[in-house]
């Protein structure tokens, strides 16, 4: 493994994201209305690469809205043919640490178990992540509360980053030296600037401590003015919650899983009509667990990746990582509590 | 202390409400944001300018079933929402007091919200306290629809098609909405599976016609469904749409007036018969 930067110069960008979309799909950040997003890339095109946060998740690349899993004919009986993965070599340039993070976390839920997601691994496997080293943190920004930072490249396959005359690329896997092959890259002695990063913005108690606030009167006050819309959890890079359904027109029908969120009341109700999570708060305490207690609890890192994704989205202006903020606060309360008494 | 502020904390403080539903600035972004204010909070930090947005009507059911009595400021358009969720009765007015301070219209993005040139009430139709003089409104001329209404049929779908296929089912619009508050909505109805719940154009017009239906002629154009799109699609337009027809056809702005039905659970001897005639 190399551990040498290359330099690409600013006018061989175009150049050399032809040569990748020539040996394989080729995915880059674009300007959608106000929002960045991901795009297939078109040869020939002018490609920005954002220096923070790209608004739009990449998760849908790994693990689409809609996800076709199996294909019958409503008609006929036992007709359920499965959905072939795809299969074609596929980069993905331009994901920042909090993004990557996020499909560290899929991993880890999809693939991690007994029954791994077919479809999730196939697209895991043909992707080839060519991660960017965020020069910047925007104010919602808070990766570095959450054991990450912009400089992370973890599930990065090659890293590259913002330079003077240039991007500055590095290979980080062996499989992908090739990738970095082409001769519009030059060696060099340069390396990326390095950074302080702020830090605390938005703490949040342990795993242990929020399992001892369950019963707290705070997740009713917090839920006051939630919605309880999904936009948080559709926008968060590690919400994975899907739901299956059999979906019917004419002759031909497909079962599909579909993003669900666990904010939504038609979630946790049960066959019987009870719902064990009926109020606001029972909703935002499981969404606020989730992230900061269970998945540490099921998968070993929390599922909070400090993207602050959600906080961009919300309707109300409200944010998660504040939400966490308050929570520190109350752990403090009752531990200052506890010591009077 | 403005007025306004003074009412709030006198209110609270006399224990005449409980909880005061208003906006507050939050240092931690930088903007408004809804805030509960209960007695012991500071309602000199009470905000009322463009930057206050959302409709606070839209809590009053939940939080009425928890406090005996509620404050809430209103803008006009919030005030319409209020007025037919009292008709419908969603709730009770013994339960809220109604702040209603003249508003000046709202900002969306940092523009001007598109809401506010078809606004009939700048203060709440329904107020206990008012705040600054009522400002004239003219009647609006739905100015944003003529671009829809100059295009042909196959022009008019496809741009709806563009907009609906963008839409990721979050609900948001559903959930922000004072007047969505179906206890088992359509959506959601597993069986019979009214809209199938995956991201795909028929699913998602379908949920999107379905909701404008639901709102015709209920509709107070709060805009809020519009403003809390991710993905940006203008849904106000079927709404605007929809009740531009229903002023024509029955005279009426829902929520403007406090005593008057909405037209579609009505039926009047001199109602217009030209809607149905067309489908005869």
């Amino acid at each position: 493994m190399s551990a040498g930067w290359k330099l690409l110069k600013r006018g061989d960008l175009g150049a050399f994201l032809d040569s990748l979309a020539a040996g394989a799909e080729l995915w880059v950040p674009r300007r959608k209305g106000t929002r960045w997003d991901f795009d297939q890339y078109e040869k020939g095109t002018d490609t920005t690469f954002p220096t923070s946060i790209i608004e739009v998740s990449a998760k849908a690349l790994f693990f689409p809205r809609r996800r076709p899993i199996a294909r019958f004919n409503p008609k006929a009986k036992w007709s359920v043919e499965p959905v072939e993965p795809a299969s074609e070599p596929r980069i993905v340039m331009g994901m920042h640490p909090c993004d990557v993070a996020g499909v560290r976390y899929m991993d880890r839920v999809f693939l991690a178990n007994d029954h791994p997601d077919r479809l999730y691994e196939a697209e895991r496997n043909r992707t080839t992540i060519i991660g960017m080293r965020c020069s910047e943190m925007k104010p919602t920004c808070h990766c570095t509360d959450r054991n990450l930072s912009p400089d992370e490249t973890e599930g990065m396959d090659v890293v590259f980053a913002e330079a003077e005359d240039g991007l500055l690329f590095r290979a980080l896997t062996e499989k992908d030296e090739r990738l970095l092959g082409s001769p519009l890259l030059a060696a060099t002695d340069a390396k990326p600037e390095a950074k302080e990063w702020p830090k605390g913005r938005h703490l949040v108690p342990g795993p242990d401590e929020l399992m001892d606030l369950y019963d707290d009167d705070f997740w009713l006050e917090a839920s006051d003015i939630c919605l309880t819309c999904g936009a948080c959890t559709f926008a968060c890079p590690t919400c994975t919650c899907y739901l299956v359904a059999d979906e019917k027109f004419g002759d031909e029908g497909e079962r599909v899983t579909a993003w669900d969120s666990c904010q939504f009341l038609s979630y946790s109700r049960e066959t019987s009509g009870h719902n064990p999570r009926r109020s606001n708060a029972a909703r935002l305490r499981n969404r606020t667990l989730d992230k900061f207690a269970y998945s540490f609890h099921k998968h070993g890192m929390s599922s909070c990746t400090g993207c602050g994704r959600c906080v961009l989205i919300c309707p109300i202006q409200r944010s998660f990582p504040q939400l966490g903020t308050k929570l520190k606060e109350r752990v403090e309360e009752k531990k200052s509590k506890a010591r009077v008494s | 202390m403005t007025e306004l502020q003074q009412k709030a904390r006198e209110l609270l403080d006399k224990g005449e409400i409980d909880a005061l539903l208003a906006w507050k600035v939050d240092p931690g972004i930088g903007d408004v944001r809804p805030t509960l204010f209960k007695k012991d909070d500071d309602a000199a930090e009470i905000v009322f300018d463009e930057r206050c947005v959302h409709n606070l009507a839209n809590y009053l059911p939940t939080l009425t079933a928890r406090y005996n009595r509620v404050g809430v400021v209103l803008k006009g358009c919030d005030g319409r929402s209020l007025t037919t969720l009292l008709i419908e009765h969603r709730i009770s007015k013994n339960s809220i007091v109604a702040l209603a301070p003249a508003c000046e219209g709202v900002n969306v993005n940092g523009a001007r919200a598109q809401k506010c040139d078809d606004c009939p009430t700048a203060t709440s139709p329904v107020a206990d306290y008012e705040f600054g003089a009522r400002l004239a409104r003219g009647d609006a001329e739905f100015k944003q629809l003529e671009r829809i209404e100059k295009m042909s049929p196959e022009e008019r779908w496809q741009f709806f098609a563009e907009q609906f296929a963008k839409c990721r089912r979050c609900y948001a619009c559903r959930q922000v909405c004072p007047l969505c508050y179906c206890e088992l909505c359509i959506a959601d109805q597993p069986e019979p599976r009214w809209i199938e719940p995956s991201r795909k154009l028929s699913a998602n017009a379908m949920w999107h016609l379905v909701r404008a239906y639901h709102l015709a002629g209920r509709c107070s154009d709060c805009g809020e469904c519009t403003r809390a799109c991710p993905e940006g699609i203008p849904i106000r337009l079927l709404n605007i749409a929809v009740e531009k027809l229903v002023r024509e056809q029955f005279g009426v702005r829902p929520g403007t007036k406090p005593d008057e039905l909405p037209p579609l659970v009505t039926l009047a001897k001199d109602d217009s018969d030209e809607v149905m005639a067309e489908h005869l």
